[in-house]
């Protein structure tokens, strides 16, 4: 199960990345890791005069590592924190100017984009000082791709004894997507729903376990969305007051509208998970 | 001399003279040839003799004998049977054809100068005949041939699967996605308990993949209701190679063992023929050292008591140091199922034990006080034949047989293991019934046990195989129906049935539904009419149960659970947490009624088509007369006089708390005139008989009179252009076609979870009208059945894998040949396509039976009363013929059916009136073959 040994939070001028410092530090302290500033800079100071120039305070940074690298922040931060396995990166969102909706900002998109590691996003305006994990929301859409991020998830809510609700969000538009094709099963119909639902519910719970590489005795719940996939993640998100939603990101924005629509939506932070790379498990022995 | 293995030996000797003095005696031998599972049959026992009193009760189910011109067997408890047989040659001829021997695997022994010692070989030419020249010499002839079968010298065990892919279905590779249904598919059952196909070096996903029949307990939660409970994971085997600095040091079994590394060419296969499951594979540890893997497991059908598991072991290309652990889990302390309840407690009677092959015993209970106890006898076998004895430990949460021991390359290895079950159902001591049983298994070689259970099965397929040519896949799936069907009952316990999954997973709790009765039960009926009493019989014995469920509810008479247990009591949760967060409250155990009348319906099948008195003038009459009762209290009447059933659900369930259900109605108007009539001809044919039944149910006259009038009352449905109207008001429902990308299979079957919205359409989930014109098909005339069928069909959404099966029966009835064949693969697919998604939680023995009626009632176009069988055949074009076998009123026939011809071969000894199509009825004699020619447009024929 996948432990994260390290927080990193980029920090700049702006106010925005100084108020998810609680939001990280909570996080660091969940899954007992190791928090760390960075900061990309033209040059190299001081780190009296730097701390001075970020208008960082020293309680701030208390128990954390502050590192700083020359170079552009879209480049400086996933360098840096893909040399370091097990990492999280803890970033704000920022307020479109005009009609204040949520999104990425340029900085962000990049990292995202580079970073091989989950990235928290804090969406503005919230205080995260008394904030800690406590109800992970992890989306799933029957695919083994998606599978791959519930064993980290599942590492991180052990690590932090949160709860972790998936919330299984079907694919209709492409067609039935076979279990032989190392897919989920859909529900195709509910005979006897006092007992088909839980039923499908432990079938789908096992098999995610399974195709995710989860080990045994962790218990998980299941949910059910079966409208838009971003309305039913904000919907739900909502419904079980999650303080945290696990996105599973196939790194490629262009076509990724569920985890914009996420974005715009959000009301408490989201970890986006990388999954690209899943190794068939077929001729392996488990 | 005998010198080849027989399936019945028939003493023709003489025991009137008292002369049999080998040790042991005849007790002795009938035992043992019993145990090697041959029939015997002693003719002409001496009048008063307690005869098979010295053989073991379950042994003497193989014997039988004459004694004073009568004939006799026993039954499963070893109690008496008098056998409805004229003379010796019929009774031989009987036995014959109910075991499925063929004649020429039949010895008659005869004592030179026995009275009457030429009549056998006059009347049964085809067996094979021998002389001796005195009881003891015939009888030292048979103890020989028993000492080489249990050598295992005169009968060779297979040693790999059936090679003919129509009686077998084979899972290659691992795939972690599909791992759930596969175990379903390949799970080994007798009935008593069943075991799901899981990997035996890593288990079951699931947890614990055994289930045992008729041992329940409540899962605890807001609605708490009785459901199977979990039982050890009997099949787990590790092995591991050690390294040879750390020999001693056993403890971490994680890094070399066979749950890691790869696996090469893993093949599991289920033969059905055998009903065993084969696993083959290589497996290659990260050194590159290859373990050549090979085994089978089965659940005996000849002693359901006894599970068994042999697996060999070769290094292909290394020689090793290895440790060999064959244990029982004692729970999964880790993984808990969400619908298995688990022992409050476990304790190992007899384990860690000095003496070698004293077995390991494993004592589970429950918090309701049900205790299961497992035994298990593990050995090692060599290559040279030595016999090793594991060591037994508790290691962790598991009960451990294991070995140390050097292993060569090429050399085989082989654990086998016996495990026998028994629960507190069996008896007050479980635990001294399991290990006595257990050593008595341990005494015989697992060839024994392996053909003990293989006669058991062809005696089984020898009435239930049915063969299609120019289709082997559809072949293949109605022989996984017959093997699920079969392998799911046990007609030694009339206490438990079949639940909607069986014993093949823990969808459904091990609850008991209507799927028994109307979709499992004509399958039993016709080919193993054993079972089908039994399955009837666990209705009787929970009469008690549904006599509460109806007096709860304010009603007379007995009301069958929509859910049935243990008891009879009903069982179906009252609501439940839909995954939308939504509560949804349950209604079909307050409203699913149709059931008490299905039950009623099925019982007198039973009896019409195997003639079976004793059944119909005792527990059926009864079953019919409590339901009838119910019938007349659960109708209201109008103001007009005329009677209606209010709040009902009909078998679709999308309508629900409707009125006046069709299905429902007629069933429930059927059941009342049925019980009417019943009652006057009881009274009429055994006036003794029914007046003990009368005072026994209270019956009184006047309440014949009034089911005759609520049926004559009771509210008819509205017929729209020939259609019958589901309920009252469904015609005026908002009308909605199904469309296929709605239907399991389809893109888009969002519909299947709005009940709300699919309540206001006419869009139903599975065949109601159609249910009912299926059972009573004489009822309608051939316009009626295809304007209903077209009209409902267009309108079903197959929600449920009972329904697909039915339509296709009714599509080939009602001339639509190529959707009834379009309907057939989709039943055959429910399990072995996992076409509805849901097979991970078992089998759907319910489809299954369904399969076989839309075989046998659609295509073959069987229909049968007390009084004749008729066929109305309508094959697929790709069949070139369909054979099978069938029995009715004790007759066996075989059955041939091909676009020209329909041949019955009559096997039995009375003669059958059948009839084809529209022809005069012919009466087929005793021996005979008969054969119908058919017209090219298959509705006329040429006799």
């Amino acid at each position: 199960m996948e432990r994260f040994s390290m927080v990193y939070v980029p920090l700049d001028r702006n106010e925005a990345s100084k108020q998810v410092i609680p939001l990280a530090s909570a996080l660091a302290e969940a899954a007992d890791a190791t928090l760390c500033f960075i900061h990309a800079a033209t040059h190299n100071e001081a780190a009296t005069d730097l701390l001075e120039h970020l208008h960082v305070t020293r309680g701030q940074i208390r128990n954390a590592m502050f590192d700083q690298f020359p170079g552009r922040p879209e480049d400086v931060i996933p360098a840096t924190v893909n040399q370091h396995p097990h990492s999280i990166i803890v970033m704000p969102m920022s307020a479109h100017p005009e009609g204040g909706i949520q999104e990425l900002g340029p900085v962000s998109l990049a990292v995202i984009k580079k970073a091989d590691c989950p990235v928290v996003f804090a969406p503005p305006g919230h205080d995260w000082n008394h904030w800690k994990p406590k109800r992970m929301l992890l989306p799933q859409d029957s695919t083994e791709e998606c599978a791959a991020a519930v064993a980290p998830a599942v590492g991180f809510s052990s690590k932090s004894k949160s709860h972790l609700t998936l919330l299984h969000v079907p694919i209709y538009s492409a067609g039935i997507l076979e279990p032989a094709h190392h897919a989920l099963p859909l529900p195709r119909y509910l005979d006897q729903p006092q007992h088909a639902i839980r039923a499908w519910q432990e079938a789908f719970i096992e098999r995610l376990c399974e195709l995710g590489h989860v080990p045994e005795g962790v218990e998980l719940d299941l949910v059910l969305g079966t409208g838009d996939p971003g309305e039913e993640i904000l919907a739900w998100a909502k419904r079980i007051q999650a303080d945290l939603i696990v996105l599973p990101w196939h790194r490629d924005l262009e076509t990724a509208d569920i985890f914009r629509a996420v974005i715009r939506g959000a009301e408490c932070p989201i970890m986006s998970l990388p999954i690209a790379n899943v190794i068939a498990p077929s001729v392996q022995a488990a | 001399m005998i010198d080849r293995l027989f399936q019945m030996v028939v003493f023709n000797c003489d025991f009137r003279g008292g002369g049999f003095v080998l040790p042991g005696g005849l007790a002795n031998v009938f035992e043992r040839l019993g145990k090697l599972g041959i029939f015997t049959v002693a003719l002409d026992v001496l009048p008063g003799e307690r005869f098979g009193a010295g053989i073991q009760g379950h042994l003497r189910r193989r014997v039988y004998y004459t004694q004073d011109s009568a004939a006799y067997g026993f039954g499963p408890l070893g109690e008496p049977l008098s056998l409805d047989c004229l003379d010796e040659t019929s009774l031989v001829r009987r036995l014959s054809w109910e075991h499925g021997i063929d004649p020429s695997d039949i010895v008659v022994i005869t004592v030179s100068g026995h009275e009457g010692s030429g009549v056998l070989e006059k009347s049964l030419p085809d067996c094979v005949h021998v002389r001796a020249a005195s009881s003891e010499e015939a009888l030292m002839n048979l103890q020989a041939v028993a000492d080489r079968l249990e050598k295992g010298d005169l009968n060779p065990l297979p040693n790999s699967p059936h090679r003919d892919p129509a009686w077998i279905v084979l899972e290659e590779g691992f795939n972690p996605a599909r791992e759930l249904e596969i175990e379903a598919l390949l799970t080994i059952s007798n009935g008593y308990a069943g075991t799901r196909g899981s990997l035996f070096e890593r288990g079951s996903p699931f947890g614990p993949g055994t289930l045992i029949a008729g041992i329940f307990d409540m899962i605890p939660g807001e609605s708490p209701v009785p459901g199977l409970v979990a039982v050890p994971d009997w099949v787990r085997l590790r092995m591991e190679i050690l390294p040879p600095s750390v020999e001693g040091a056993l403890e971490d079994l994680s890094s070399h063992d066979l749950s890691s590394g790869i696996m090469i060419a893993n093949r599991r296969t289920l033969d059905m023929s055998r009903a065993m499951m084969w696993r083959e594979f290589r497996h290659q540890d990260p050194l590159g050292r290859e373990t050549a893997i090979q085994g089978f497991r089965f659940a005996s059908q000849f002693d359901r008591h006894l599970l068994v598991q042999s697996i060999t072991l070769r290094p292909e290309n290394y020689s090793a140091f290895i440790r060999i652990e064959a244990e029982a889990e004692l729970f999964e302390s880790k993984h808990r199922s969400y619908l298995n309840p688990y022992p409050s407690k476990y304790s190992v009677l007899h384990g860690p034990n000095p003496t070698p092959g004293s077995p390991a015993l494993v004592s589970y209970t429950y918090p309701s006080g049900a205790q299961i106890v497992f035994a298990s006898n593990c050995v090692l076998k060599l290559d040279n034949g030595q016999v090793i004895h594991p060591t037994v430990n508790r290691i962790e949460n598991r009960v451990a047989e294991h070995w140390e021991l050097e292993v060569e390359v090429g050399r085989s290895y082989r654990i086998e293991k016996l495990i026998s079950v028994f629960t507190s159902r069996d008896g007050a001591k479980p635990a001294r019934l399991a290990r006595e049983f257990i050593r008595r298994a341990g005494n015989r070689k697992i060839e024994t046990h392996l053909r003990s259970h293989l006669d058991e099965w062809k005696r089984r397929w020898s009435l239930a195989n049915i063969e299609i040519e120019g289709d082997p896949e559809s072949e293949r799936a109605l022989r996984f129906s017959c093997y699920n069907l079969l392998s799911a009952a046990n007609p030694e316990d009339e206490k438990v049935s079949i639940g909607a999954r069986a014993l093949t997973g823990n969808s459904y709790l091990g609850h008991v539904f209507w799927d028994t009765e109307i979709f499992m039960v004509p399958f039993f009926i016709y080919s193993a009419p054993d079972i089908a009493r039994s399955l009837l019989m666990y209705r009787y014995h929970t009469l008690s149960g549904a006599r509460q469920n109806a007096q709860k509810n304010g009603y007379a008479g007995a009301m069958f659970a929509w859910e049935s247990a243990d008891s009879g009591l009903e069982t179906t949760p009252s609501s439940i947490l839909l995954l939308t967060g939504e509560r949804l409250r349950i209604l079909t155990g307050e409203q699913e009624h149709h059931i008490t009348a299905d039950v009623a319906y099925t019982a007198w099948q039973y009896s019409e088509i195997t003639g079976d008195q004793a059944f119909l003038y005792g527990p059926g009459a009864e079953i019919l007369i409590e339901t009838a009762r119910f019938w007349a209290s659960r109708v209201t009447p109008d103001s007009a006089g005329i009677f209606h059933i209010e709040h009902a659900i009909g078998p679709d369930e999308y309508h629900e708390d409707i009125s006046d259900n069709f299905y429902t109605n007629e069933m429930a108007r059927w059941n009342l005139r049925q019980a009417a009539w019943l009652v006057s001809d009881f009274a009429q044919r055994y006036p003794e008989a029914w007046r003990e039944m009368q005072a026994r149910v209270g019956f009184e006259a006047s309440e014949r009179e009034k089911w005759l009038m609520i049926a004559e009352k009771l509210y008819q449905a509205q017929i729209r252009n020939e259609v019958r109207e589901q309920f009252k008001g469904y015609f005026d429902l908002e009308d909605h076609l199904a469309r296929e990308e709605s239907q399991p299979g389809g893109t888009d079957f969002r519909i299947f979870l709005d009940l709300a919205k699919l309540g206001k359409t006419q869009l139903i989930k599975q065949p109601d009208v159609i249910m009912f014109l299926h059972l009573f098909r004489d009822q309608f005339s051939d316009n009626e059945l295809r304007k209903n069928f077209e009209y409902y069909e267009a309108r079903t959404l197959h929600g449920s894998s009972l329904s697909p099966a039915i339509y296709g029966l009714l599509a080939a009835r009602s001339g639509f040949p190529e959707k009834a064949f379009r309907y057939f693969k989709m039943a055959a697919e429910v399990d072995l396509r996992n076409n509805m998604g849901n097979a991970s939680g078992g089998v759907h023995s319910a489809a299954q039976g369904g399969l076989w009626q839309a075989t046998i009632f659609g295509f073959a176009g069987l229909r049968a009363s007390g009084t004749e069988i008729v066929f109305e055949p309508v094959l697929p074009k790709s069949w070139q013929a369909l054979r099978f076998q069938l029995l009715w009123r004790g007759q066996p026939l075989l059955v041939s059916i091909s676009a020209e011809a329909i041949e019955v071969v009559h096997k039995g000894g009375l003669p059958v009136p059948i009839r084809v199509r529209r022809c005069d009825a012919i009466s087929v004699q005793p021996g005979q073959t008969h054969r119908w020619e058919l017209a090219a447009n298959q509705r006329e024929e040429i006799a």
